[in-house]
């Protein structure tokens, strides 16, 4: 039978153990937390995972356009930029300068761009 | 008039999917006279411990066309790769791996028919690089910071990559006479020219002025990063790329991987006068001798060698019989079957008996 663990508390430690049982494939990882909507963020978030890869500058380059198609296009791809005391958080395309003021362009690379930082900054529930 | 082919039956499972392909070859109704070579690691032992006895290579400059199996290179110090060597002794400049998806197979994208020309002998790939911490390396990280260059660290092993004037235009011109051979409508040239000014965008302007000078086929440009995003959402709007060495290695695998993997991912290699045909894969040795292994790359390989050879006719009568076998998935190897252990999966020289029925049918 497989077997299920079940991690009380979903802050940093908590989640970062629930994270570790899933992605080494241990058991069943149940999460729990008495603030609401804590744990089910950060248990969507380890749900998520998947597989990340981590590449040089240009072989990063190719690939993440490639990702961003296979997943809908840059209109759907957020994306961020890290430094040791910054993170800038921006979408992958470009400005379309000739449909400035139309109302016109899809804005959720730009919201989940927003996603991601709510994320950096720990507001978890709120991401 | 028979054809003169070296035969190259490879390691592995490298004879058995040859002697497959010689057969449904035989079956299109053209004239072969094989001149069978050994290569490989099977037989180094015969030839002082060279996988790639000389022989071969004076063969292979003398008749201009071979179909060769795949060659694994033998794991140890003082081997090298008997593909990189077969590209650099021959000048193997242009690499060719046709991409199409048959009615039948497995796949998430359904209409793809690219062709992804490859330079072979430049850039990034072309050899030269130096050692993290080597005094080459030092002395080269030295030159460049007194020449305005800036590197992010120091301690960085460093490749060169030289884009060639000459080698570009003879890709791109081979592009052109590879497409307007083979009927297509498009050349698109695959860079990163915004960035990399100096090599790529050399290569850019150079594709420019070739394509000019070809203006009865259609070109347009693509920045990598750009084609791949391009590649996985509207693959029907290309036909022919053209790419750099790095650009090409990682853009054919990912159409061999579109169109339902290696194992139906032909290729040719070719030089000035000399033209290689092998699939893209490897010769797999754990799967040696057990008539197991899909032979369907190195078939369409064939069938590529057939067109180079001009018998368009019979190539069109083999690709057809190829597509019948994989539409209507009976007589198919297990990595084609809906379950890798799927029981109704047939052996290689199988597939080739189901393609000379259909041939028997079609010539």
């Amino acid at each position: 039978m497989r077997r299920k663990v079940t991690v009380v508390g979903a802050g940093n430690v908590g989640a970062t153990c629930a994270q570790v049982l899933a992605s080494r494939d241990y058991a069943d990882v149940v999460l729990v937390d008495i603030k609401e909507g804590l744990p089910q963020g950060k248990a969507l978030d380890i749900n998520q995972m998947g597989a990340v890869l981590v590449l040089p500058n240009l072989y990063g380059d190719v690939l993440s356009d490639l990702c961003a198609g296979m997943s809908g296009g840059l209109g759907r791809a957020p994306g961020a930029n890290f430094g040791e005391q910054a993170a800038v958080f921006e979408p992958t395309h470009g400005s379309a300068p000739k449909y400035a003021g139309q109302n016109k362009v899809n804005p959720m690379a730009q919201m989940l761009s927003g996603m991601m930082m709510l994320r950096h900054l720990g507001e978890q529930s709120a991401a | 008039m028979a054809h003169k082919v070296i035969l190259i039956p490879g390691d592995g499972t490298g004879p058995e999917l040859t002697e497959a392909t010689r057969r449904v070859l035989e079956a299109t109704g053209v004239d072969f006279e094989w001149d069978v070579r050994e290569a490989g690691a099977d037989v180094m032992d015969k030839y002082g411990g060279n996988p790639l006895p000389d022989e071969v290579l004076d063969a292979i400059r003398e008749t201009g066309v071979a179909l060769k199996g795949p060659i694994t290179t033998p794991i140890g110090v003082g081997f090298r790769s008997v593909n990189v060597a077969l590209r650099k002794s021959l000048d193997l400049y242009g690499q060719v791996r046709p991409c199409k998806t048959y009615p039948g197979v497995r796949t998430r994208f359904a209409e793809v028919d690219l062709i992804v020309v490859r330079e072979n002998t430049e850039d990034l790939y072309a050899g030269i690089e130096y050692e993290q911490g080597s005094e080459e390396a030092e002395e080269l990280i030295g030159w460049i910071k007194a020449h305005g260059g800036k590197l992010a660290n120091d301690d960085a092993g460093i490749s060169i990559k030289p884009i060639s004037v000459t080698g570009t235009r003879r890709i791109v011109q081979f592009a052109f006479d590879y497409a307007r051979r083979n009927g297509r409508r498009k050349v698109t040239a695959v860079h990163k020219a915004n960035i990399m000014k100096f090599t790529d965008g050399l290569y850019l302007r150079v594709a420019q002025e070739v394509a000019a000078e070809n203006d009865d086929i259609e070109f347009d440009d693509r920045i990598v990063d750009n084609m791949c995003m391009q590649l996985v959402q509207r693959p029907e709007e290309y036909d022919v790329l053209v790419l750099p060495n790095l650009y090409g290695d990682v853009l054919s695998d990912l159409c061999a991987g579109m169109i339902g993997g290696l194992g139906l991912a032909p290729g040719g290699n070719f030089g000035e006068d000399i033209a290689i045909f092998e699939p893209t894969h490897g010769s797999a040795p754990k799967y040696a001798g057990q008539n197991k292994v899909n032979p369907m790359a190195q078939m369409l390989s064939g069938m590529m060698m057939l067109r180079h050879l001009g018998e368009q006719s019979a190539a069109d009568h083999l690709e057809g019989a190829i597509a019948d076998v994989i539409r209507e998935g009976k007589s198919v190897t297990y990595d084609m079957k809906p379950t890798r252990n799927d029981p109704s999966a047939v052996g290689t020289s199988e597939v080739g008996d189901a393609i000379i029925e259909k041939l028997g049918v079609r010539v």
